[in-house]
């Protein structure tokens, strides 16, 4: 079963009722609420379940939210330590999935009942002809040296936002009539996609930084 | 209380926690008194006390007084010595070797040791010198004893390099409440202005390490986005650099003594200090054996020069920070430097070329981590309320695998608490129990990374290859404690340990396992195979008792002879307590049951491998079979430490199939799971949480146990048969315990 999030129920503190904004712990009476195996990480940092994230709202529940969980302003008392750090953990977890559009596809794919990399390793047509060239290309800027790694890594990057915007398409795409399972299977395709620059990216700065760090 | 964050208790004015920047040249110590954040100084308005130790005619001399006597006594004078800290002397370049006067030598463990004054002592004991001075100095001043510190460290130290600071600080008699990122700290320092928000670098080039970090600051809290640096690195080595080019005029053949040496390095720091204010500058010792006079004159330009790939290096470090932050340089609020040697001019040019900003310096570089220490430790304390530190692990975490590989679990800049996990498989048949070691470090093989630790996830049933599904969990909370948590998915067998000592347990317990492993590795080893072989003996001996009483066995008279035989000698030798005695009776013993580990293997197979977990199969009585059972009919019940014995590759023998048996034989039973209480008995406690939660579950199964709000909840518990107590007066966490039993019950029960 998949639910929007517009048909989810508010959740209420279990001590006082009143109505949680951040779903570990109660603003008003402090009481760290149970975990909950259906709470989501979009669901953590109250926000909706769709691909498109409000960047800055996201920041602000990630300090709010945070200040609430901290272990240092928790009571030194043991379990609720242990909450604490727990609670802040599944924060810190939530935030680095959503904040990262490619993490959040994947992670929202799987959600939608979509299958995993592992599973379906199939990539977009033409893809493979790019790759080989791409490949040659960052060799190459990398073996120049100068600006040419730099300029490479923009592409990269600039690539990666394009996909990105095409993950928002196809995510929202999903909610309309047709067919279903055809689209899951051409957002998994995206997201291999993405997979490999972002691969190609890391491997650019790490050389980046061997290279000057020597 | 309405306060949505609850502070520990308030603050107690007596009860102070200090801050302590202790540093690779010099130490201080702050506090927040009631005036703010202030740096401790001496009678004579000092607020440093210089990171050198000198021992001369048996006494300690600490600080200036130890700096003075360096030259005439370099031989047992220790300086730089944090550089040392939590290091193997493999881990040192020839040039840090050669620019040390004191000599370095290998503990046991290989790990450094300082020969100084005829005396060999390790930079742990050495810093908690230090930090005796500097704790003496706080209590002096603030007439009261100071007992608990915050200390700060390079955001770059690995784990090694934590625990040792920890230990330093216990041997110092200071509880070490949290350590402390230097670039963090001094953030805070800086941040006590904090009515604007936006990102901010930190710059910190000390002594002997370099840290860039990139804050986030918003409505009072901290957020470390990203970290990186060089614990190698520091104005140590432009005062290295300095001196090479001094002893470089020694005649050909000639080498410098440690005395020469020692004043080389003082003349070149001198010399670097006054470079910062003049163009050309002359430096010069004099080698007291041949009288010969060295002297050099360097131009401002000439000594940019020579330090210039130490500071490229340090860019390259920030710009590893700005990539991990994802915060163009444009981005930022401000560029702050920190420590000392961004004194030096042309640090300050590249630093803001580079960020293309004129760096702040509105606080005093030296001073401003102490600062920042003191005021988290007024966090910590209760005091400081509206400020909060979120702050990273500075280096990846995760664990080795197939051909000394690294899986990353964690990656590095993750924010803490942290927690992420994974799943692994078996590369080997028949694998019994797997290996998890723990590693730290951005490289690819383990044999390039800091090893934390091993856990073994023991007792596995034979599987194929590729078959074990291993999930690994790894949670880091606030004080960087990692542990690392790991389960089988088919069999449900489960390993956890706490992988970093320095953190997680408390400094008396590191203080002692470092002293134990020295003294006692050798009794250790030899205990923990007396055991495991008892443990073997008994596990065969159960298995054959049970194979021999079915009878289909086919051995003949003269075997089972054998194996009444080997059975005697091995129960006899029990008794006596080494490893040397046992060794022989249980080899005969696994000679005389050979013929029987086919048999085992398969019966255990069989039971093991259905789906179950392995303590499902071991709370079960026997199974019923001809010609009886086990002795005395009893349930076999596994104790802990038998199940340890399966060690990898003895898949094959009847001790790994069958160790599931010996519980029977004595040696430490675990009990069968209690029967269920009487109504009667049933109380509120945390023993009985569980209890409650299934009968919570058997009399409202259409209650969800997510949704119930506590009040119904008490309502419910109290409705029980037979409860006694008052739910209302319990502890909100207990009614937690009840409910997520009950939460299991209802999920396993459908």
């Amino acid at each position: 079963m998949r639910m929007s999030a517009e048909t989810t129920t508010a959740p209420v503190c279990r001590q006082c009722a009143r109505p949680l904004v951040n779903p570990q712990r109660c603003a008003g009476c402090g009481t760290f609420q149970p975990a909950d195996p259906r709470r989501d990480h979009f669901a953590t940092l109250a926000l909706p379940r769709r691909f498109d994230v409000d960047e800055a709202l996201l920041e602000r529940r990630l300090v709010q939210f945070g200040r609430e969980l901290h272990p240092d302003r928790a009571a030194a008392d043991g379990c609720q330590r242990t909450l604490a750090v727990l609670g802040a953990a599944q924060l810190n977890e939530a935030y680095g999935v959503l904040k990262d559009p490619y993490r959040r596809g994947e992670y929202l794919l799987r959600l939608e009942g979509g299958r995993s990399a592992a599973e379906d390793k199939a990539v977009p047509d033409g893809f493979l002809e790019a790759m080989l060239e791409e490949r040659e290309e960052v060799e190459e800027a990398l073996a120049a040296g100068g600006e040419a790694p730099a300029a490479v890594e923009r592409r990269l990057e600039r690539k990666l936002e394009a996909l990105g915007a095409e993950l928002s398409l196809g995510f929202r795409e999903l909610a309309g009539a047709g067919d279903r399972a055809s689209r899951l299977d051409r957002l998994r395709r995206t997201l291999n996609e993405m997979a490999y620059h972002r691969g190609q990216l890391r491997e650019m700065r790490e050389a980046a930084h061997r290279r000057e760090g020597a | 209380m309405s306060d949505a964050s609850p502070a520990p208790a308030a603050a107690d004015p007596d009860d102070c926690i200090v801050g302590i920047d202790l540093g690779t040249t010099n130490s201080l110590i702050a506090r927040v008194g009631p005036g703010g954040p202030e740096v401790l100084r001496d009678e004579q308005d000092d607020p440093i006390v210089p990171s050198v130790v000198a021992l001369v005619d048996g006494r300690f001399v600490v600080g200036r007084a130890a700096r003075a006597l360096a030259i005439d006594h370099p031989d047992a004078t220790a300086y730089s010595i944090k550089r040392l800290m939590g290091r193997s002397p493999s881990d040192l370049t020839e040039a840090e070797r050669r620019s040390l006067p004191y000599e370095v030598v290998a503990s046991e463990r290989d790990l450094v040791r300082l020969r100084i004054g005829g005396r060999e002592m390790g930079p742990e004991q050495l810093s908690a010198l230090i930090l005796g001075e500097l704790k003496r100095r706080a209590e002096r001043r603030l007439g009261r004893p100071v007992t608990r510190a915050v200390i700060t460290v390079p955001a770059y130290f690995d784990d090694a390099q934590r625990r040792a600071t920890r230990v330093a600080g216990k041997l110092a008699g200071l509880d070490v409440v949290r350590i402390v990122n230097e670039p963090t700290a001094a953030a805070l320092a800086y941040g006590l202005d904090r009515t604007r928000s936006g990102c901010v670098a930190i710059y910190d080039l000390g002594g002997g390490t370099f840290d860039v970090s990139v804050l986030e600051i918003r409505d009072g809290i901290f957020r470390v986005r990203s970290t990186s640096g060089d614990t190698q690195l520091g104005g140590d080595d432009f005062d290295r650099r300095l001196m090479e080019r001094l002893l470089a005029r020694l005649p050909a053949g000639a080498t410098a003594d440690p005395s020469l040496l020692q004043a080389a390095r003082q003349a070149a720091e001198q010399a670097k200090i006054e470079l910062s204010t003049r163009e050309t500058v002359s430096y010069a010792v004099v080698d007291e054996r041949s009288g010969l006079r060295l002297e050099e004159t360097i131009t401002r330009g000439e000594f940019e020069a020579l330090i210039a790939p130490e500071v490229e290096r340090t860019l390259a470090c920030c710009r590893r920070a700005l990539a991990d932050a994802r915060i163009p340089s444009a981005d930022l609020r401000a560029v702050v430097l920190v420590g000392g040697s961004t004194r030096v001019p042309f640090v300050r040019r590249r630093v803001e070329e580079f960020f293309g900003r004129r760096p702040y310096t509105g606080v005093d570089p030296e001073l401003v981590v102490a600062l920042g220490a003191a005021v988290q430790a007024d966090i910590l304390r209760g005091g400081t309320r509206d400020l909060l530190l979120l702050d990273v692990i500075p280096l990846s975490l995760g664990i080795e695998t197939y051909g000394g590989a690294v899986a990353k679990i964690l990656m590095r800049n993750s924010a803490i608490p942290a927690r992420a996990a994974d799943t692994f498989t078996t590369h080997v048949a028949n694998q019994t129990a797997i290996v998890v070691h723990v590693v730290q470090g951005e490289r690819e093989l383990v044999r390039d990374c800091r090893s934390l630790g091993r856990f073994k996830l023991a007792g596995l049933p034979p599987l194929p290859a590729g078959m074990v599904r291993m999930d690994v969990e790894f949670l880091v909370d606030e004080n960087g404690v990692l542990t690392v948590h790991a389960r089988e998915r088919f069999t449900g067998i489960e390993a956890a340990i706490e992988v970093v000592p320095s953190y997680g347990l408390t400094d008396a317990e590191v203080a002692r396992m470092v002293d134990e492993s020295f003294r006692c590795a050798r009794d250790d080893f030899e205990a923990h195979q007396r055991i495991d072989l008892e443990n073997e003996c008994r596990t065969i001996i159960a298995a054959t008792g049970r194979i021999l009483a079915e009878g289909a066995h086919g051995l003949d008279r003269a075997a089972l002879d054998e194996i009444d035989a080997a059975v005697a000698a091995v129960t006899a030798a029990f008794a006596t307590a080494g490893v040397k005695e046992l060794k022989p009776a249980y080899d005969r013993l696994v000679a005389a049951t050979v013929p029987l580990a086919g048999l085992v293997m398969s019966d255990v197979a069989r039971r093991t491998i259905a789906g179950r977990t392995v303590e499902q199969v071991l709370a079960e009585p026997a199974a019923p079979r001809a010609g009886g059972s086990s002795p005395a009919g009893a349930a076999p019940a596994a104790s802990a430490a038998s199940r340890v014995v399966t060690i990898r590759g003895r898949g094959a023998s009847p001790a790994a199939a069958a160790d599931e048996e010996c519980g029977d034989l004595g040696g430490g039973f675990r009990a069968a799971p209690a029967p269920r209480k009487e109504a009667s008995s049933m109380t509120l406690d945390w023993h009985s949480a569980e209890e409650i939660g299934i009968r919570l579950h058997e009399k409202f199964p259409d209650v969800d146990p997510l949704t119930v709000r506590f009040t119904d909840l008490h309502r419910h518990v109290c409705s029980l048969e037979g409860f006694q107590g008052d739910p209302k007066k319990s502890n909100e966490k207990l009614l937690e315990a009840i409910q997520m039993a009950w939460l299991d019950e209802h999920q396993s029960g459908g």
